[in-house]
C-alpha cells in the first residue's frame, strides 16, 4: 500500500510505503537479486548472465505509474493522492563486489549517460514532475543490498529540498540577473579555501554552508540544468569529478566510505526553470571514522542542521588526499 | 593550491584527445516475470577496453 499525504503544516507531501518494510535485507551474495542471472543458479531480478549496465522497476516502489486508490479519503485539510511516478533501480555492474569508486572512467561516462536517459523518459511521463537520481552506499546509510546500485526516483511533484533551491534560485536570480551558482562558483574560487577538486568543467567544494562535516558539491561550471544538455567533454569531465571526489572519500579512512549522492536536475513538469543549475551533492553520515552525524534534536525537530566541523578545514583535508586506489580499499562495506 | 582532479605529473594530457563515445547506446527493453520492465543498456564496443587502465589512473 503506498498514498501521498498532505502535510498542511509544512506544507510538503509524505509517501507511505507500507509493503516495502518486506524488501530484501542485506542477503548473502549468493543470493544477491542484483546479480546476473547465473546458469544453475537462483533466478535474480536480471535475467542475463551478462550486462553492462540494466535499470528495471523496483519490486517495493513508493511510486508508480499504476498505483492503487488510497487507503482512505482525506479532507479538505489533509488531502490524500495515489502515490503515481515511478522507482527504478539502477544496476551499475554485474560485478557484485564492486563500489562506484571502483568503476572505470568509461564505465561512469555510460553510467551518466543512463541517467540523463532515464531522466529524459521518465520526465516525459505527464504525472512526472522531477526525476531524481541518488545512490545510497553503505550500511549505515540504509542500504540493505550492497551490489552497487542506485536508484531513480520519479516523483508526481518537486520534491521539497528541490522546491526550496529553485525558489532560492529563482529569487536570486530576479534580484541579480545571475545563477545563484554560477555566482556560489565563482565565490568558491575567489581564495579556493573550500575547493577540493576542479577540472573538466566541474568545481568539488565542500561548500560554505554544509550541513554535513564531508559533505561535497560538484558544480557544473557552465550553466546547465540537465545531465542530458552535457555534450561528451563534459560528462567526461563529470565522470572523472565523480570518481575523484569518491576516491576521496575512500581514502580518508581507508574504506569505502558510505554516502549519499543526490543529483539535482531540473524539474520535468514543463517549466523552463532556468535559474536551476545541475549540480550532484554528496552526504557522507561520518563526522569521523568511527562516529556518525545523527540528525537528531536540532536537525530532526527544528531543521537546523549543527555541523562540528569547519567547511574550510575539511576541504583542506580532501583536497590534500591523493584519491585511492579502489583496489587496496579494506573489504568493509 | 588546488589539487586538480588528475595526477599532477598527467594534468595537461588527463583528457582525451578525442570526445568520448559513450553517448551511442542501445537500450532493449524487457518484461519481467511479474509484469515489471527492465531495461539493459549497451555500447558498441565492451566497457572495458585494454587501455582503460592508464586512463582510469589519470582520474
Amino acid at each position: 500500500m503506498s498514498e501521498r499525504r498532505w502535510n498542511p503544516v509544512l506544507g510538503e507531501w509524505v509517501i507511505t510505503a507500507t509493503h516495502r518494510q518486506d524488501r530484501t535485507f542485506l542477503p548473502p551474495a549468493e543470493f544477491c537479486p542484483l546479480c546476473p542471472t547465473r546458469p544453475g543458479g537462483p533466478p535474480t531480478e536480471i535475467g542475463r548472465a551478462d550486462f553492462e549496465i540494466a535499470v528495471f522497476d523496483n519490486r517495493f516502489p513508493s511510486l508508480r505509474p499504476d498505483p492503487e486508490p488510497p487507503s482512505l479519503e482525506g479532507t479538505q485539510l489533509t488531502p490524500v493522492e495515489p502515490s503515481f511516478g515511478a522507482c527504478e533501480v539502477v544496476v551499475y555492474t554485474p560485478d557484485h563486489s564492486g563500489t562506484f569508486g571502483a568503476l572505470p572512467v568509461r564505465h561512469v561516462r555510460r553510467l551518466i549517460t543512463v541517467w540523463a536517459h532515464r531522466t529524459l523518459v521518465l520526465g516525459a511521463r505527464d504525472e512526472v514532475a522531477y526525476v531524481y537520481a541518488f545512490e545510497n552506499r553503505g550500511e549505515e546509510i540504509g542500504v540493505t543490498l550492497h551490489h552497487p546500485h542506485g536508484q531513480i526516483y520519479a516523483y508526481p511533484t518537486i520534491p521539497p529540498v528541490l522546491e526550496r533551491e529553485l525558489g532560492n534560485a529563482s529569487q536570486h536570480l530576479e534580484h541579480t540577473d545571475s545563477c545563484l551558482w554560477c555566482d556560489l562558483n565563482r565565490q568558491e574560487l575567489d581564495g579556493e579555501r573550500r575547493v577540493i577538486a576542479r577540472g573538466g568543467g566541474w568545481l568539488a567544494t565542500v561548500p560554505f554552508f554544509a550541513r554535513w562535516p564531508f559533505e561535497v558539491h560538484v558544480v557544473s561550471e557552465r550553466h546547465v540544468g540537465w545531465l542530458h544538455e552535457l555534450d561528451r567533454w563534459q560528462v567526461d569531465g563529470l565522470a572523472r569529478m565523480l570518481l575523484t571526489v569518491v576516491r576521496k572519500y575512500d581514502a580518508l579512512f581507508g574504506r569505502t566510505l558510505p554516502y549519499v549522492m543526490a543529483i539535482h536536475q531540473r524539474p520535468t513538469d514543463g517549466g523552463t526553470h532556468d535559474a536551476f543549475h545541475l549540480h550532484v551533492e554528496f552526504y557522507p553520515p561520518n563526522r569521523s571514522a568511527t562516529k556518525l552525524k545523527y540528525l537528531a534534536g536540532s536537525e530532526a525537530g527544528a531543521g537546523a542542521f549543527i555541523n562540528d566541523t569547519l567547511p574550510e578545514e575539511t576541504a583542506a583535508t580532501l583536497r590534500d588526499l591523493e584519491p585511492r586506489d579502489p583496489s587496496t580499499l579494506e573489504a568493509v562495506r | 593550491m588546488v589539487r586538480p582532479m588528475t595526477q599532477p605529473d598527467d594534468h595537461t594530457t588527463s583528457m582525451p584527445t578525442s570526445p568520448p563515445d559513450d553517448l551511442d547506446f542501445e537500450v532493449e527493453t524487457e518484461a519481467m516475470s511479474d509484469g515489471r520492465r527492465i531495461h539493459y543498456y549497451r555500447w558498441p564496443e565492451p566497457a572495458t577496453q585494454p587501455d582503460e587502465a592508464s586512463e582510469d589512473a589519470r582520474v
